[in-house]
């Protein structure tokens, strides 16, 4: 798969642990702006990202999910648990296709085409109608600044006469003369922009000043970087191009579209020479008789008698120009003639409007953008009811599409349009299929350039990827982002890595443990006893440093444990609304850390702890009320951390467990006897729902009673050498706590001896090692007990446990050598025939036939090559 | 000499994509991945002729970074372009506002990004 | 690039920046006499065209790039 695409993955998932907590915490705070802001940046960023890659599907819903975010961000939409649900939706929607691009090689299925657009639906529901409405203002205000774009002539007549008289030329031959006025804003050098580079790129230009704004001050007043500039400039330029170039401050452009005769600007010397009334008078005559070549013979006389410097000249100029090039325009022909006689310039009005771009289907009163937006919703509209007509909620569909057409409609003025949708919609609700609205569409907004646009929207994205994929092929360029001044601070390094590099550590460990070895056979071997001495110093130094490298990687494998409590506010709220319950989760202690595996493997155990609490522990809220208690039960998952181990502890305050209840269950399921149900204490009861096989419920629920009851729990938690305890008090709650090792890494094993072998048992079980005088062992129950330190300890033979048959071995004393552990919160004690060292291994997990034998956790390397079986004292006793 | 962009977005994603389109226009691109890196950056010495920025970061978002950089003396001639999405609008005229010269909507190709960096980059 | 100020002549450079504006002024108004050389300038910043327009200096040479000599004649002549 691609590099890209694998980090897009990976951080799309981030980005969904994100979404789904931030919807969490917007639920318990509606109003909290950081909150929103962050929801928004994170659905934002995860939909452009999904931009790069060619995920429609994906796209369109998360498009969908941050418009109706940026809504009620805007307070347009207000906050409802609704919309978190359909949210939620959404993403989870989005997650699925995550892990269908991961598994499927960077491709999703067709078949997700529909939801997609059902769930974007459901989204933009939310918003539906409102949009619109809010539309509506922008549309007036846009009607106000197209009154203001209304143009007064330019100051054209500094055009020289001779370029103006050519302009007209071209202008009539074909190329529309736009005037462009730029009046930049003032402080518009503090916002990056350079207005003259701007101008300079204004295209085809064939006349151009610049011009200042106010007169200028005093050049030791001026002040350099308020701008006081004007640029104008003629160009036969496309209005679009003019557009596009000014988008970032079209207000600052005004385009005027010029009639070539605008051109027509006499100019020069007004008080010149004389100027004969009937002259005008008989220029007037012709032109109303129609006499043109009397016309232009009288005005060319008249032309030769003047200076052509003068005002007049310049008139007659123009008017002979104008009858050759357009001899049908009377209106400017006598215009020009009566100009001649008042000597004023003549006033040329010009079109209406400056060029908009065309919006014929909205109406002229609406921006481009506005434009974009409607066509935008009539189009997503048309998809809507493009929808299959099978769905069971055809009719919300037909009402909700209408009333956003009908708001359209009502936006654009176009309220004659109504009656015809109403009669649409009533037709497609009474046929139940959509046709009539889409013919309603298809007549009332034909399929348009909208569509193109949204077809070429579809493409760019194709064009960066297949640019994306460029890149890698292309190292060299990989270099410089990497050279930034700040460089990142996290890095995501795959787990594989991570696992190699614990290997090595793990083999450094077991290469370093053969030094003593080597050491005392330097010294007894060899007989070399400053050479074992100076090992053994080198050794300590190794020693050192391989345990601070151990520690550095373990630092790197641990993660806090929020990354399995970010589930539980989701899950806590999905289950308890179906079950009717009210719950407040209360997490803490989230940044607590320990290894990945570690924090991993709590997942499945927490969860169903969770669900357990939920399902089993917490009363309804009638039930609670009647018992006294506040209606909302209280679920609490807190995680510590004491020396080397992790403590998460559960705890809710429902109806506890009942160990009456409990033991009989017991009884009923066989998995105590008639006088073990007599003499248990309550905590032993409570301790039963450990037991294998054994599942409180009453009823099965879809939730926590699939079968798999606590021991499921305990399991998976002892998978990691971790332990699990539970407390409870009838009526007032429940306590579970877990207890885990920081890291598993790396195991402390005592060795034993016995019958001439080793054992290691990991040092976490071990509870001490006493020396056992045999007249100290007692026969109860045809088993072998001691009593130590007021407890009694029942005693087994390693031996024994193992099929050795071999006798414990005693020492000198008759003691036996007992070691003493933990199994299940008893302790038991294992005679072995001597204890050893301890010693850190990386323990592996048997594989083959021998990884079917209880009774073995693992096994290990050893320092001086040999193997060292590994016993696993819960299974064995 | 080639001009200098400094590229900021939380998603390294768009900034390797971006970096990219920019570096074979010949550009030399300097990156960070929020608002407050970036400020550093700058504060740091760095000299860039154009900044392209994200709106919405964690830390500092964009429209703060453009405010910042504008604060700082030597940048206040500086063209900077936001990166938004189609649907920011409301972002866009907020940025413009508060001084940036300009917008890029994401995802965005070599090509019209070159074409819009030549409009506010005079020389480039 | 920049604005090299000699004696009596300021060359201006490649692209000329915004902030050379202020200094351009100063220089003008300490030096009313001087003249401008655009030979080897490609563009320069609106403010340093302002601060022209306002103080109407002298240009010995024009800028080789037609287009810029004809926006900048249009403003400064």
């Amino acid at each position: 798969m691609n590099p890209l695409l694998e980090q897009f993955l990976s951080e799309a998932r981030d980005f969904l642990h994100g979404i789904a907590e931030k919807l969490m915490q917007l639920e318990n705070d509606p109003g909290s702006t950081p909150v929103m802001n962050e929801l928004f940046r994170l659905v934002h960023t995860l939909k452009g990202n999904s931009g790069l890659f060619e995920f429609p599907e994906m796209t369109r819903v998360l498009h969908a999910g941050e418009d109706l975010l940026d809504a009620v961000r805007d307070g347009r939409v207000g906050y409802s648990q609704e919309l978190t649900d359909r949210l939620l939706d959404a993403m989870d929607f989005v997650n699925l296709l995550v892990d269908e691009i991961e598994s499927n090689d960077g491709a999703i299925g067709s078949d997700h085409a529909q939801n997609a657009l059902r769930l974007a639906e459901s989204l933009r529901q939310l918003i539906g109608v409102t949009a619109v409405e809010v539309k509506a203002p922008v549309a007036e205000a846009s009607q106000a600044s197209s009154v203001h774009n209304m143009p007064e002539l330019p100051r054209l007549a500094e055009l020289p006469e001779q370029q103006r008289m050519a302009l007209y030329r071209e202008a009539l031959a074909g190329d529309t003369l736009l005037f462009v006025e730029y009046t930049p804003e003032q402080e518009c050098f503090f916002k990056g922009e350079d207005p003259f580079h701007q101008a300079r790129q204004i295209p085809d230009v064939v006349w151009q000043s610049v011009l200042p704004r106010e007169p200028w001050s005093a050049p030791a007043e001026l002040d350099a970087y308020h701008c006081n500039l004007v640029f104008n400039a003629l160009t036969t330029a496309a209005p679009e191009e003019l557009y596009e170039l000014f988008r970032y401050t079209p207000e600052q452009l005004r385009i005027v579209p010029l009639p070539p005769i605008v051109l027509a600007l006499p100019h020069g010397d007004p008080n010149g020479g004389p100027v004969y009334g009937d002259f005008v008078t008989d220029a007037l005559g012709r032109l109303d008789t129609g006499d043109m070549a009397g016309l232009e013979s009288v005005a060319r006389t008249m032309l030769e008698l003047s200076s052509p410097s003068l005002w007049l000249s310049s008139g007659l100029r123009w008017l002979l120009l104008v009858l050759e090039l357009e001899p049908g325009n009377r209106y400017a022909q006598r215009t020009l003639i009566e100009s001649l006689g008042s000597l004023t310039l003549p006033v040329w009005t010009t079109p209406e409007t400056a060029v908009e771009a065309d919006s014929e289907l909205v109406g002229e009163r609406f921006s481009e953008a506005d434009a974009r937006a409607f066509a935008d919703i009539l189009q997503a509209q048309r998809e809507i009811l493009g929808l299959p007509d099978s769905d069971a909620w055809l009719p919300g569909r037909l009402n909700a599409a209408a009333t956003a057409l009908a708001a359209c409609q009502r936006s654009a003025g176009r309220i004659e349009a109504l009656p015809t949708l109403e009669a649409a919609l009533a037709e497609a609700l009474d046929s139940v299929e959509a046709a009539p609205l889409l013919a309603w569409l298809d007549a009332h907004a034909p399929l348009d350039r909208s569509a193109t646009a949204e077809s070429e929207a579809e493409a760019a994205p194709m064009q960066v990827r297949n640019a994306l994929i460029d890149v890698e092929s292309d190292n060299k360029f990989g270099r410089r982002v990497e050279d930034s001044y700040v460089g990142p601070k996290t890095l995501k390094v795959d787990q594989d890595k991570i696992d190699n590099l614990m290997g090595l550590i793990g083999e450094m460990v077991v290469a370093k443990n053969s030094l003593p070895y080597l050491a005392s056979r330097a010294e007894t071997q060899y007989g070399v006893r400053e050479l074992g001495r100076e090992i053994k110093t080198q050794y300590a130094v190794i020693n050192r440093i391989a345990e601070e490298m151990q520690d550095a990687i373990m630092q790197v494998r641990m993660m806090p444990v929020s990354f399995v409590f970010q589930r539980f506010p989701r899950l806590v709220r999905d289950t308890s609304r179906k079950l009717a319950k009210e719950v407040n989760l209360i997490l803490e202690g989230e940044n607590t850390e320990a290894d990945k595996n570690i924090v991993e493997a709590l997942a499945d155990p927490l969860i169903h702890i969770v669900r357990n609490s939920l399902d089993h522990g917490i009363e309804t809220p009638e039930v609670r009320r009647a018992a006294g208690k506040p209606p909302a039960g209280r679920l609490t998952i807190r995680a510590t951390q004491e020396a080397d181990r992790v403590y998460i502890e559960i705890s809710d305050d429902g109806k506890g467990i009942d160990p009456t209840i409990i033991k009989r269950k017991a009884y009923e399921k066989g998995i105590i006897d008639e006088s073990t149900m007599e003499r248990l204490s309550d905590q032993e009861a409570v301790n039963l729902v450990f037991a294998a096989g054994f599942s409180t419920a009453e009823v099965i629920s879809d939730l926590s009673g699939r079968g798999v009851g606590m021991d499921v729990v305990r399991s998976a938690v002892e998978k990691v050498n971790g332990t699990v305890s539970l407390e409870s008090e009838l009526g007032k709650g429940t306590l579970i706590r877990l207890s885990l090792p920081l890291s598993m890494a790396v195991t402390n094993v005592m060795i034993v001896e016995s019958d001439k072998q080793i054992f290691g048992v990991p040092m976490d079980m071990v509870v001490e090692t006493v020396r056992v005088s045999r007249s100290a062992i007692r026969t109860i129950k045809k088993r072998q007990t001691t009593v130590l330190r007021g407890r009694i300890v029942p005693l087994l033979a390693l031996n024994e446990l193992l099929a050795i048959d071999a006798e414990p071995y005693a020492n000198e004393d008759d003691e036996l050598a007992t070691l003493v552990v933990r199994v299940h919160e008893e302790h038991v004690g294992i005679v072995v025939d001597d204890f050893r060292e301890t010693v850190d291994i990386i323990l592996k997990p048997m594989a083959g036939i021998i990884g079917g034998l209880g009774g073995y956790s693992g096994s290990a390397l050893l320092g001086d090559g040999s193997v060292l079986m590994v016993l696993n004292p819960r299974e064995l006793v | 000499m080639a001009k200098t962009i400094l590229v900021v977005d939380d998603s390294a994603l768009i900034r390797t994509s971006v970096t990219q389109h920019l570096k074979n226009g010949g550009f030399t691109v300097e990156t960070a991945d929020d608002g407050l890196n970036a400020l550093n950056m700058l504060k740091a010495g760095l000299k860039p002729d154009l900044m392209i920025t994200d709106i919405n970061m964690p830390n500092m978002n964009g429209i703060e970074l453009i405010q910042s950089t504008r604060a700082l003396p030597e940048f206040r001639f500086m063209p900077i372009l936001v990166m938004t999405t189609e649907s920011q609008q409301t972002m866009r005229d907020e940025a413009k506002q508060l001084g940036a010269t300009g917008w890029v909507v994401k995802p965005v190709g070599g090509e019209l990004l070159m074409s819009i960096i030549k409009k506010v980059l005079p020389g480039a | 690039m920049a604005i090299t100020y000699q004696k009596k002549v300021a060359l201006f450079q490649d692209a000329v920046g915004a902030e050379e504006a202020e200094g351009l002024l100063e220089w003008l108004l300490k030096n009313p006499k001087s003249q401008l050389n655009f030979a080897d300038c490609r563009h320069l910043h609106a403010a340093n065209l302002q601060v022209m327009m306002a103080v109407k200096p002298v240009i010995a040479v024009w800028p080789k790039d037609a287009k810029l000599r004809t926006w900048l004649e249009s403003a400064l002549k």
